[in-house]
């Protein structure tokens, strides 16, 4: 009987010491810290909407559909996991997982992202190769091999149907590079 | 797997026991109708979790294991973050549970209450804690060691009481050793890279694990696919077989007993379910019980 | 606003149900009780029949198995009622949306008046989202849209 009063004593003790612990929020905020893998944001300027994230993301909640010289690349964040498996992905890091939680809406259309993209399209057949700033892109890193001679060829305007084509139709378009083996 | 994806995997499979293992002491006692300890230890509890949300980005979903090694490495600052938790969570568990030991109350509504007999908790092929209190002594880690397990120093906890206490103590002796071994484990990380190297996943290849989690051995089977996703995925939780023990538990008990009897095999009720099959092009769904699964299977396998 | 508008905003009582969930979402909305967000200091408390609920916390994909049981625990709830989506299973069907087992979110199966999404939320996200359904707060997350111009 006596143990049991004395850890009935215990018992409101460790009460009595832990106090009060409950945070002021809501009417205080309470931030996640370090790497809180919240809501998803595109930054536009980097993003050029090459796909990378919608092949890596689990929930495949991230569609690229084409459409009148325009790509449409859509997030629909409502059935995201926040794994980060798309900022992981992408080659522009052009998505960021922000530290926004309070995401509570009465409506699924306000957790989508939507990106309108223009359209490079094959100069030959017309069909669709990749947005113009992945060829910008492209261009831009293949720029720095000079042996390629990328900025003056026609390659970019080219799908890679129609670039095989040409090289029959027109040698002159095709590129020798070297390589010294060591 | 790099040596060091395995002990950062070691580190948060333990983190997650200890908060699991101190829900559960909460859990318990609000159905034995003491909301105070139930408050107590999920206040006990909350700063493992904001723990975790520093190191991997959320609470519970870590999203770490990748095929090779783990997404993330943890943050530079782990091994100043970590040992001040673990040090207030070992000492204010240890207060609480010094004042319950001696509770009257506490004691009578779990000793004795919900026995499960050696003999038939082998027979029911339960896991975890719920077979470890009931003298059977089994456990993943030291008997399939995975992750950085064969390097550490894993205490098998076994009472042999049969009963909920018994269980209880199991897994408040599980807490302790586990703090233990999160603080063995960041000792000995070694720093290196945290993702093996390999050119890419090929499909249709099988993996199947078997990892103790807090409620016993859980296993895992995963076929890859095409596209780097997986094809066929399917999990055996230990709160499946362990369920099957609740006819044996609540055999002549008293109605008041049954909620704690059936909570201190600590199932995870989301981690069961009864076969069900939908046929995918007709859309018909088909539920099937033991006979069914049992002729299915012996006229293929005749 | 009606009198019974005015005692709705004050004090809900709500019932949790699990849809398929993995439990996750599930401990998440007990953390809300628990001393460090303790959502009794707004009156809202957790009953065990949803003949006395005010609202619905309903998490999980909704399974085909609990498709049934979930109506019925709908029609048991009494007008005026909510129904609150927690977690990202019920909010768009998370990973499992397309999945011959599941019916792709809580949207196909009953009316939704609040969606709080993550994978699970936390606990300080779920109290945002039932102040939201309350009309406490005013909703914080908006859609983006962007359209290059060249």
């Amino acid at each position: 009987m006596l143990k049991h009063t004395i850890s009935e004593l215990k018992e409101a003790l460790v009460c009595l010491e832990a106090g009060r612990v409950t945070l002021p929020y809501p009417f205080a905020p309470h931030a996640p810290e370090g790497e809180f893998r919240g809501k998803p944001v595109l930054n536009t300027r980097k993003c050029m909407s090459c796909g990378a994230c919608g092949n890596a993301c689990p929930a495949r909640l991230i569609s690229i559909t084409d459409e009148a010289g325009v790509r449409t690349l859509r997030f629909e964040l409502g059935r995201c996991t926040y794994c980060g498996n798309c900022r992981d992905a992408c080659p522009q890091e052009a998505i960021t997982l922000s530290q926004q939680f309070e995401l509570s809406t009465a409506s699924t259309s306000d957790l989508e992202i939507r990106g309108e993209f223009h359209l490079q399209v094959c100069r030959r057949c017309g069909a669709p190769i990749g947005t113009l700033r992945q060829v910008g892109v492209i261009r831009e890193r293949l720029g720095v091999v000079p042996e390629l001679q990328i900025a003056d060829s026609g390659f970019l305007t080219l799908c890679p149907a129609c670039r095989r084509a040409s090289f029959l139709d027109n040698p002159a378009l095709a590129v020798e590079v070297t390589r010294e083996r060591a | 797997m790099p040596r060091r994806a395995r002990y950062i995997r070691t580190i948060l499979l333990e983190l997650e026991r200890i908060h699991s293992h101190l829900l559960w002491i909460g859990l318990a006692h609000h159905f034995i109708g003491f909301d105070t300890l139930f408050m107590q230890a999920w206040r006990i509890r909350e700063p493992v979790m904001w723990l975790t949300e520093y190191l991997t980005g959320n609470r519970k979903t870590y999203g770490m294991n990748r095929i090779g090694g783990v997404a993330r490495d943890l943050p530079d600052d782990a091994h100043e973050r970590i040992p001040p938790v673990l040090e207030k969570i070992a000492d204010e568990s240890a207060r609480a549970v010094d004042a319950i030991l001696e509770d009257a109350s506490i004691r009578a509504r779990l000793e004795g209450v919900g026995t499960l007999p050696t003999s038939a908790a082998k027979a029911y092929c339960v896991a975890g804690p719920t077979a470890r209190g009931s003298g059977v002594d089994i456990d993943a880690r030291r008997d399939h060691p995975f992750a950085a397990y064969p390097e550490l120093d894993v205490e098998v906890c076994v009472e042999h009481g049969c009963d909920i206490w018994s269980r209880t103590l199991v897994r408040v002796r599980e807490l302790f050793d586990s703090i233990k071994l999160v603080k063995q484990a960041l000792k000995q990380i070694p720093s290196g890279p945290v993702m093996a190297d390999f050119d890419e996943i090929v499909p249709f290849r099988v993996g199947v694990s078997s990892v103790e989690a807090p409620r016993g051995e859980v296993h895992h089977y995963a076929m890859t696919g095409p596209g780097n996703r997986p094809y066929r995925w399917r999990v055996r939780a230990p709160s499946y077989n362990n369920l099957q023990s609740i006819p044996a538990l609540l055999k002549g008990q008293s109605i008041a007993d049954a909620p704690i009897s059936v909570a201190s095999l600590d199932p995870c009720f989301s981690c069961t379910e009864r076969i069900q099959t939908v046929d995918t092009t007709t859309g018909e769904v088909r539920i099937y019980r033991q006979e069914d699964l049992l002729s299915e299977f012996r006229k293929r396998h005749a | 606003m009606s009198a019974l508008d005015w005692c709705f905003k004050k004090s809900i009582w709500v019932y949790h149900v699990n849809a398929g969930a993995c439990n996750g979402c599930d401990i998440e909305i007990l953390d809300t009780l628990t001393p460090y967000y303790d959502v009794e200091r707004f009156g809202i408390r957790l009953v065990h029949t949803p003949r006395h609920a005010d609202a619905l916390l309903v998490t999980g994909p909704v399974t085909r198995q609990v498709r049934d049981r979930l109506l019925r625990l709908y029609d048991a709830t009494p007008d005026p009622k909510l129904v609150i989506a927690v977690g990202s299973c019920p909010t768009g069907g998370g990973i499992w949306h397309n999945s011959y087992a599941t019916l792709g979110g809580l949207a196909n199966v009953l009316p939704v008046a609040v969606y709080v999404p993550g994978c699970p939320p936390r606990p300080e996200a779920i109290l945002y989202g039932v102040a939201q359904a309350l009309g406490l707060v005013q909703q914080q997350v908006s859609a983006q849209a962007y359209a290059e111009v060249t």
